[in-house]
């Protein structure tokens, strides 16, 4: 019956029911993952999940206008009809100047997406991680009050992307994650800590030295106190530096620039941060989530730095965007198999100063607060550069440390650029795709 | 799918152990027209397509989905899943069992079409957005406007015998302005929504919902740092609820609940705010953005008064949730789609309307922040701790309004803050959004009459 096509298959026949509805060019994407995860509660397994995805997404050209379209129905039926559907609403939209690439020359580096050997994580091996996990939090500190997040997810997936003029990529990956939440309570008052990690195999999780992590998280939050309004040197720790910053990356995409959607506009060539700040997109590390060997487009990537010292020399592009400015395609598009083509940083990278550890750092002023946690992002404004967060972390004074609490920071980020002072030593591990040192800044505006 | 080739599929989750086995099928049309930089920047279609099934061993939920419909590969999913299932856990008593067979969704007025954009008032729309916006003032430098229609066709069914199918359709325009001064640059943005057609779009005020946007953005540049430090804020009406739904609303989901990660636990019967607070989660609006005709386990949709006159009177339950925790069912169990198993979560949130007018709670909190216009927020239930951004603020002295000022945060705990809203407006409206959880992002309202919060903490330039 409908088993429905496989995805060679829907891909070569999207294309062309595309072609025979009218398109002069196309490109598709399939993508399909399997995942499973379970969730621990007080010792007993809450949820079990088993996802099975599947979906594919469609870009035609008509006389250079995009039309789009997706469906996760992979019958042959509803493939014709969302071909059908993409070059009717081409009509609506104004064109573009883009041109596909052709087949791709032979790229044979290994990026190390699936890693040879490992094997399955099984959903008992996933519970007795919890378990383990659960005992570690709970034995590790009296003040411990609940485990209200606790489990483990496994998953795997593939991407395939094909073009009309006879580009075919293919990607897959393989990974393994695990979190640990942990209440603790004193005087009445909680405190949450977490710790949670991804890796492309089970066998470099260590459960029970995250869930003592989460408690400590947790405990040094204990005893929390409001601290006196007033400007302040401040540590993103790398814990939360890359999402901070990540906040305000958008402003280095080509098309929010050439919209008008971007502080920086105009600013190519100029001075933007403090000399020893550079800013990456680094397409090719191992086995992170970011890295690919071809973009969205089927254009082959490869590392640029867009800040480089401090100077901005680069922007974020997909094949419209590097067109518009009348130059060569730089890799950087993205593109689900539901939403349009845009472009992001495959792996972000800031780079880090050897030596600068965290207590070396918190050591350069007298008074320094340390930010281990952020309250959400909801008051950054990614086009202003307006900042305005809640913070957890602590104020650290002459080496001593005291928790704060109710503590929020303003300011805007691209004063902040010029005012970083120094970059930490290292990443925090694990597979992802934001590689963001400790960010030192001289002064923020704190309100307790 | 066909209700035998469902029972067939339940049979075999029962016979693999389960107490209790459901179906959810869903196919839901999405369409969208965007216009940026005033051009149509893209136009697209989709389908989204897939069964989920749940199978409740003793308390343990286990839950899957594929896109494939034959019978073979709904039976291997619930075979992988039965024998994925590591042997542990109580029972659970599920309690009243859901039946009935019942056909919902009445409200299919302008289903649209992707292919009708020209015909149905989209492209009419968009560009009126982009040029009202661009014609409130020189300074504003960029304008995308959106419209998205979704349509669901949605089927339920359950080895205690429940068939039942929805269809629900959903219609939104968003309007953002970036307004530009000397380097400076500053955003506003209006996205109205309701549970209709795109006959939604003829209503609709796009005039006016553009110029505020693009006002809003404008008035923004010329805005200086907020204060910092405790003071009284009053919290504007409509989206101003949203400190509501993250602080308490969440807190008082059977998901917090059943992970006992919540500060209301415990609380039922007792005053947790002041008399003059009474909050309700309501599913029946007609054609509201939140409303459901029935939830995504098959309960007719409800009216549940969470506070009434400052008493915790009960929570947003789902069934699992319901039987877990001891309270009773709210016809509340939502997901995004067929990907999520359903849980516990808001429809319409709301704090309702009291007696005050906006200038008495002006004239009565002395120096302070009137916060017109809230942005979005973030909270962690398990503590009660949010963080929320104001989008448009004016600082109030002696009672009286001066200039507006920008970057304002509201930070503190929900089950602190609760009992320091002292006075309550009768303005009240709604607002639409998308609230993410563990079951994913579902459209939501939420609402209230303008609110005097004394004090709060405000996060600004110290």
């Amino acid at each position: 019956m409908t088993q429905g096509l496989g995805a060679e298959e829907a891909l070569e026949r999207i294309m062309a029911a595309a072609k025979r509805a009218g398109a002069q060019a196309c490109d598709a994407v399939f993508d399909e993952s399997e995942s499973l995860s379970l969730e621990v509660f007080e010792s007993a397994v809450k949820n079990l999940e088993r996802s099975d995805s599947v979906g594919i997404g469609l870009r035609v050209l008509v006389d250079g206008r995009p039309g789009y379209s997706f469906t996760e129905r992979l019958t042959a039926e509803a493939v014709d009809r969302c071909a059908e559907d993409a070059v009717a609403l081409s009509r609506f939209t104004d064109p573009i100047d883009i041109d596909l690439p052709g087949a791709a020359a032979p790229d044979a580096e290994d990026l190390e997406l699936v890693p040879p050997g490992a094997r399955e994580w099984t959903p008992d091996a996933m519970l007795q991680a919890c378990l383990e996990a659960e005992e570690a939090a709970r034995a590790a500190d009296r003040r411990v009050q609940n485990v209200p997040h606790l489990g483990g997810t496994r998953s795997k997936g593939r991407m395939l992307l094909a073009n009309s003029n006879g580009f075919r990529g293919v990607r897959e990956s393989v990974s393994v994650s695990f979190g640990v939440g942990v209440v603790a309570r004193e005087s009445g008052v909680d405190k949450m800590g977490w710790d949670g990690i991804s890796w492309r195999d089970s066998r470099l999780l260590r459960p029970s030295d995250m869930a003592r992590e989460a408690v400590v998280r947790a405990t040094s939050l204990l005893g929390a106190a409001p601290i006196p309004s007033g400007s302040i040197p401040v540590l993103f720790d790398e814990r939360v530096s890359g999402q901070f910053l990540g906040i305000f990356l958008g402003a280095f995409l080509a098309d929010s620039v050439q919209k008008g959607q971007s502080r920086l506009v105009g600013k190519m060539g100029e001075r933007i941060a403090v000399e020893g700040f550079h800013l990456s997109t680094e397409p090719r590390l191992k086995g992170m989530a970011g890295s690919k060997r071809f973009d969205a487009e089927g254009i082959p990537t490869k590392p640029r730095r867009l800040v480089d010292d401090g100077v901005l020399r680069d922007f974020l592009h997909n094949l419209e965007t590097s067109r518009r400015e009348g130059r060569a395609p730089t890799g950087d598009a993205t593109r689900g198999y539901t939403g349009k083509v845009s472009a992001g940083f495959a792996n972000l990278q800031i780079d880090a100063t050897k030596g600068n550890s965290t207590n070396e750092l918190l050591g350069r002023y007298p008074r320094v607060l340390h930010v281990v946690k952020l309250e959400g992002s909801t008051g950054c404004n990614p086009v202003s550069g307006d900042i305005s967060i809640g913070v957890q972390g602590f104020v650290v004074e002459h080496g001593r440390s005291t928790p704060v609490d109710r503590v929020s920071l303003s300011g805007n980020f691209f004063d902040l650029l010029m005012r970083l002072t120094a970059l930490g030593d290292r990443y925090r591990p694990g597979v992802h795709s934001s590689f963001v040192p400790a960010v030192l800044v001289s002064e923020m505006d704190l309100a307790s | 799918m066909d209700a035998s080739r469902a029972a067939r599929i339940l049979d075999l989750a029962r016979s693999r152990g389960a107490d209790f086995a459901e179906l959810f099928v869903e196919e839901t049309r999405f369409s969208s027209l965007a216009l940026r930089d005033r051009k149509i920047e893209s136009a697209s279609a989709g389908t989204e397509f897939g069964i989920g099934a749940r199978m409740i061993f003793g308390s343990q939920v286990l839950y899957g989905h594929t896109s494939r419909e034959d019978e073979e590969s709904l039976a291997r999913l619930v075979e992988d899943l039965a024998a994925a299932r590591p042997r542990s856990g109580a029972h659970l008593d599920l309690g009243a069992p859901i039946r009935g067979k019942a056909g919902y969704g009445a409200d299919l007025a302008g289903v649209a079409h992707p292919h009708d954009a020209a015909l149905d008032g989209r492209l009419d729309a968009v560009r009126l957005a982009d040029q009202t916006a661009r014609a409130v003032s020189p300074k504003v430098a960029q304008v995308s406007a959106t419209v998205l229609h979704r349509h669901s066709r949605i089927a339920i069914f359950n080895s205690e015998g429940l068939d039942v199918a929805d269809e629900r359709v959903w219609s939104r325009m968003t309007v953002a302005v970036v307004a530009e001064d000397g380097g400076r640059r500053q955003t506003g943005s209006e996205s109205p929504g309701q549970r209709r057609g795109l006959e939604f779009l003829t209503d609709l005020d796009v005039r006016k919902l553009s110029t505020l946007a693009a006002d809003r953005a404008v008035r923004m540049l010329s805005a200086s740092p907020a204060p910092a430090g405790e003071m009284p804020v009053l919290i504007g009406n409509g989206f101003g609820g949203v400190i509501f739904h993250e602080a308490c609303g969440h807190p008082l989901e059977t998901e917090a609940l059943r992970r006992k990660a919540t500060p209301f636990a415990g609380r039922i019967g007792e005053a947790i705010a002041q008399p003059c607070l009474t909050a309700i989660d309501d599913g029946t609006i007609p054609g509201a953005w939140g409303s459901i005709a029935v939830d995504d386990e098959g309960s007719p949709a409800q009216r549940t008064v969470l506070i009434e006159n400052g008493v915790l009177r009960t929570f947003l339950s789902d069934r699992v949730g319901a039987a877990e925790c001891g309270v009773p069912r709210s016809g509340s169990a939502r997901r995004e789609n067929y990907r999520y198993a359903p849980v516990a979560r808001m429809r319409n949130t709301f704090i309702a309307a009291g007696d005050s007018a906006v200038e008495e709670m002006l004239a009565s909190m002395g120096d302070g922040l009137w916060a017109v216009r809230m942005g979005g927020g973030s909270v962690n239930p398990a503590t009660g701790e949010f963080n929320f951004a104001v989008e448009e603020g004016y600082l109030v002295r002696g009672g009286k309004v001066t200039e507006p000022v920008r970057g304002a945060t509201l930070t503190g705990k929900g089950h602190e803050i609760l009992p320091r809203i002292r006075m309550v407006g009768s303005d009240l409206e709604f607002a639409p959004g998308t609230c993410g959880a563990s079951s994913g992002l579902v459209p939501v309202c939420v609402g209230q009459p303008s609110i005097l919060v004394d004090p709060i903490l405000v996060g600004g330039k110290a």
